[in-house]
């Protein structure tokens, strides 16, 4: 037997040498969902080939789908963690009457400089990133060194954020004056600015958890914290900054809101948590922590869109078109979560066959 | 180390490690023995004394600072505390280290990981076909030396070793007894924790008796055999 | 009693915040607050709050979490109500009994995707809530009955008290229903403590793990669970049907968050093996009260939400700091 070395001799580079795994496992749910999603694709085309697969269709599904899919990167992230943040929503729209009052108050007079207006638009979307960091960092506090459980701190600062909305606005809406519409409504080419927008947030969190040291160890954390922090990696710090994130990235959601509707309301997009959430675990994020990649996120969050929008044109006749949304979307989660059950005691099956 | 003391788990400890020494540590149960390991590590602080590394007053009061300092520490509890079971071999073994394998833009430098976790296999011969499969395929023993090779990687000057092999089958007992030995000769100062007799006599120069929370006595090796160290530990037990 | 313990206790920490609360609102605005009317409103406020509470108290000692309640609730609200108008038979305990028997099944549908196939209890409720409204919304209906257009016995129920009091200007009752909240909350108190079920509910939100060696019967205990939560949910709506005097398929769904946080604010840990009964009433008498009486105080009711907000936080953050003072307490006091 050779000797141990504490610093090892290089291994001859031409040796065969083992494969290394991207530092993320592949699974075979993003397949899985890949298929789900063109065969919805291809199921609605054929159910409404005049109206499902135009232009006009595809265009209005990637804005309606940007805002979401960004919130559900967020909770993705605080999933990946092991936690949860139910306070996206609430982020977000705290978020759109903040950048929409900065709007109010600089630009509501109609013969406004533009210097003015450029101005108020950098403010009012800095304010707004701004607040959504303070939320981040709110969550980030109570969950990493107050140790409250997740499900709880959001919980709680979800009540808390819509109280201090509803205390600002008094319930009411509050207007963007059309300032942020290019950003909502406008399009780089054919690409709508909103979907630009999530697919640079999906690219960069991507690169983030693939490449960098915060992204690996979230990963390691969420599988195990005991052996995280045995490892020495400072699960305060990473957890602070996954729900730091998650903050910054509803508040990207909530700006969009405001641009697409030019108007904030502390109320609007209550089914969005749970959309979010949806999404997530469609996506193949483990709820319990450490597994998934944004990939599935971007996926189920097409194929959700899809399904919500077909259906709406499927059932254009009948009033209950969201009713049946709704049963729908809870039968897809359901069933996702069966056949990842199934999968998963399949594999552990096989494994253990083998040994 | 002098006069380490951590209320309601151990007092008064006084002892030192030399470099490339092993040092045994033994006792029940309950004797303050994982406490203390705990403390050098900066799990769990001692509240009082203090740790000298090479003549400087070393401040442990996190497990990154035991990190920094140089410290390594294999848990007791292998499957919960020292591995990430659903995770590749090749993640575990960078876990610790994954700092000093960032590009100049602060990224991770993918090559140079697969070259570190290619040398960590080859070194500590951890038998896997594919680096890319969980720790969990692996054996005891071969699950053990990814957790060595996770703290090896960070080049520790005292690695700390509580139950290195347990749960480990004879023959790869005797392999890790023997890479602690060769670790220790290449100047690492260890410190094994164990309530296996033999392996004690096996690999320390020097063996710590602890009982509730005090050392009780000191022995080399040289001086005891593992008849008397056994009669010594029941003796503990009275 | 050991003093230190006492005030260590959540559920004092929430009767004193209760009290000094009351004495405020009562200082600040007598008349309105302390008249025997005031306090039945906040009693009947308290009975489908502390019903739906029960439930979730339940879950929560046992480590999940349940936010389907309120679609069982007004799903069985809204199917009883109509097999009821449909058939003619007008009757209280008939609608009881349905409910009781929708919002077992439902509840049941949560305990298989829990029990059997171990999947996380917020996901699995938040389907379920999905699925159960969409269904009732879609397949059944989403008119609003009202049911003294529509029957007379069940409407009549409404006006059915358990005590009035004649007092110098009109008289003020309280309602029937409160004593079936009363008998729920025995019911529950009886289950979590004086019988192995409730020592089962409690050890698997200790330690799920423990629990399964010390032989408790997981699947079956977490069938009860949920089973027991959709009767209560159950109940809890056909009572939010005498009260209101109508089934509105639109209205109990977003209930969660208060019941939760009463529950919480009441000691309750969500990471489960803790919780009293009596702490989950404290706790729907103080949500009752800020939610129904602040106005009392001159604070606008937008400020309802900050103020609970803030409860929650402060009530999730209690015990969390307690038990990193008992972690390090331990340090120093057990003998290593």
């Amino acid at each position: 037997m050779t000797t141990v070395q504490p610093h090892p001799t290089p291994t001859d580079s031409s040796a065969p040498r083992p494969r290394l795994d991207s530092l993320i496992p592949r699974d075979s749910s993003i397949l899985r969902l890949l298929v789900i999603t063109v065969v919805i694709f291809i199921a609605f085309t054929l159910a409404r080939p005049d109206t499902f697969p135009t232009m006009n269709n595809l265009e209005a599904m990637a804005r309606q789908m940007s805002e979401i899919g960004i919130l559900a990167i967020a909770v993705a992230l605080t999933m990946l963690s092991g936690g949860i943040d139910l306070s996206i929503n609430a982020t977000a729209n705290l978020t759109a009457i903040t950048a929409a009052t900065v709007l109010t108050a600089m630009t509501a007079a109609p013969d406004t400089a533009p210097g003015t207006i450029t101005l108020a638009i950098v403010l009012a979307i800095a304010a707004g990133v701004g607040v959504g960091f303070l939320c981040g960092l709110a969550n980030g506090f109570l969950v990493a060194y107050a140790k409250i459980p997740p499900i709880l701190a959001t919980l709680g600062t979800m009540t808390l954020f819509t109280g201090i909305g509803t205390v600002l606005t008094k319930g009411a809406a509050v207007f963007g004056q059309a300032r942020l519409s290019e950003l909502g409504n406008g399009g780089i080419g054919p690409l709508p600015i909103p979907l630009f927008i999530f697919l640079v947030a999906a690219v960069i969190i991507s690169f983030i958890l693939s490449r960098t040291k915060y992204g690996f160890d979230l990963y390691m954390m969420g599988t195990n914290p005991h052996a995280s922090r045995f490892s020495g990696i400072n699960n305060r710090s990473v957890l602070l900054r996954t729900y730091i994130l998650s903050g910054i990235l509803s508040a990207v959601a909530g700006i969009i809101i405001l641009g697409r509707i030019d108007a904030a309301r502390i109320d609007f997009g209550e089914s969005y948590v749970l959309l979010a959430i949806m999404i997530c675990v469609l996506g193949g994020i483990d709820p319990s922590g450490g597994f998934g990649r944004m990939t599935g996120v971007v996926l189920a969050v097409v194929a959700l869109q899809l399904l919500s929008t077909g259906l709406n044109q499927v059932l254009f006749e009948d009033s209950g078109a969201n009713f049946f949304r709704q049963f729908a979307w809870g039968v897809t989660l359901l069933l996702v979560l069966m056949l990842n059950y199934f999968s998963q005691r399949q594999r552990l099956k096989r494994a253990s066959t083998e040994k | 180390m002098k006069n380490l003391t951590l209320p309601g788990a151990f007092e008064d400890i006084n002892f030192s490690l030399h470099s490339g020494e092993i040092l045994g540590i033994t006792g029940l149960l309950g004797s303050g023995r994982t406490e203390l390991a705990k403390a050098l590590f900066g799990e769990t602080p001692a509240r009082s004394g203090t740790i000298e590394i090479k003549g400087q007053p070393a401040r442990i009061r996190s497990i990154q600072d035991a990190i920094r300092n140089r410290i390594g520490y294999v848990p007791e509890d292998r499957l919960t505390e020292g591995l990430f079971l659903q995770r590749s071999i090749g993640s575990n073994i960078v876990t610790s280290t994954l700092k000093s394998l960032l590009n100049s833009m602060g990224f991770i430098d993918t090559a140079q990981v697969n070259n570190r976790i290619a040398d960590w296999v080859n070194n500590l011969h951890i038998k896997t076909q594919n680096v890319s499969l969980p720790v969990r395929s692996l054996s005891g023993g071969n699950q053990q030396r990814v957790v060595l090779s996770k703290w090896l990687a960070a080049n520790p000057e005292i690695l700390i070793l509580n139950g290195p092999t347990v749960g480990v089958d004879v023959g790869s007992k005797d392999e890790l007894h023997q890479i602690i030995k060769d670790l220790a000769q290449h100047g690492i100062g260890i410190i094994v924790i164990s309530d296996d007799i033999p392996e004690l006599m096996a690999t320390c120069n020097r063996i710590m008796l602890m009982r509730r929370g005090r050392i009780d006595e000191h022995l080399t090796t040289r001086q005891t055999d593992e008849q008397a160290l056994s009669t010594k530990l029941r003796q503990l037990a009275v | 009693m050991n003093w230190r313990a006492l005030f260590a206790r959540q559920e004092f920490i929430i009767l004193v915040i209760l009290i000094a609360l009351c004495s405020i609102i009562a200082i600040i605005n007598p008349t309105a607050f302390l008249s025997v009317q005031n306090l039945f409103r906040i009693l009947r406020a308290c009975i489908v709050l502390g019903i739906f509470a029960l439930g979730t108290l339940i879950v929560l000692i046992s480590g999940g979490i349940d936010v389907s309640f309120p679609a069982v609730a007004i799903t069985a609200l809204y199917i009883s109500t109509r097999i009821i108008v449909d058939t003619g038979i007008d009757s209280v305990p008939l609608a009881f009994l349905l409910g009781s028997l929708i919002g077992l099944a439902l509840g049941l549908v949560n305990g298989v995707f829990i029990g059997i196939f171990r999947l996380p209890t917020l996901i699995v409720t938040l389907g379920t809530l999905n699925l159960f409204r969409g269904a009732l919304l879609f397949f059944v209906g989403s008119e609003r009955i009202r049911l003294s257009e529509v029957t007379t016995n069940f409407a009549e129920a409404s006006r059915l008290n358990l005590v009035t009091v004649q007092l110098a200007r009109g008289e003020a009752s309280l309602h029937f229903t409160f004593a079936l909240l009363l008998v729920l909350a025995l019911v529950v108190w009886f289950i979590l403590s004086r019988t192995m079920l409730g020592r089962a509910i409690y050890a698997i939100g200790g330690d799920r793990e423990a629990a399964e060696r010390a032989g408790f019967n997981i699947v079956r205990t977490q069938f009860f669970i949920y089973g027991f939560v959709g009767l209560l949910a159950g109940i809890g709506g056909i009572v939010y049907g005498i009260l209101s005097r109508e089934a509105d398929p639109f209205s109990i769904v977003g209930a969660e968050l208060d019941v939760i946080a009463a529950v919480v604010l009441g000691g309750a840990l969500i990471t489960g093996g803790r919780g009293t009964v009596i702490g989950t009433l404290l706790g729907v008498l103080l949500i009752t009260v800020i939610s129904n009486n602040l106005v009392l105080l001159g604070i606008p009711t937008e400020w309802q939400r900050l103020v609970i907000g803030i409860l929650i936080i402060i009530g999730v953050g209690i015990p969390a700091l307690q038990a990193l003072r008992r972690r390090s307490t331990r340090l120093t006091h057990s003998s290593g």
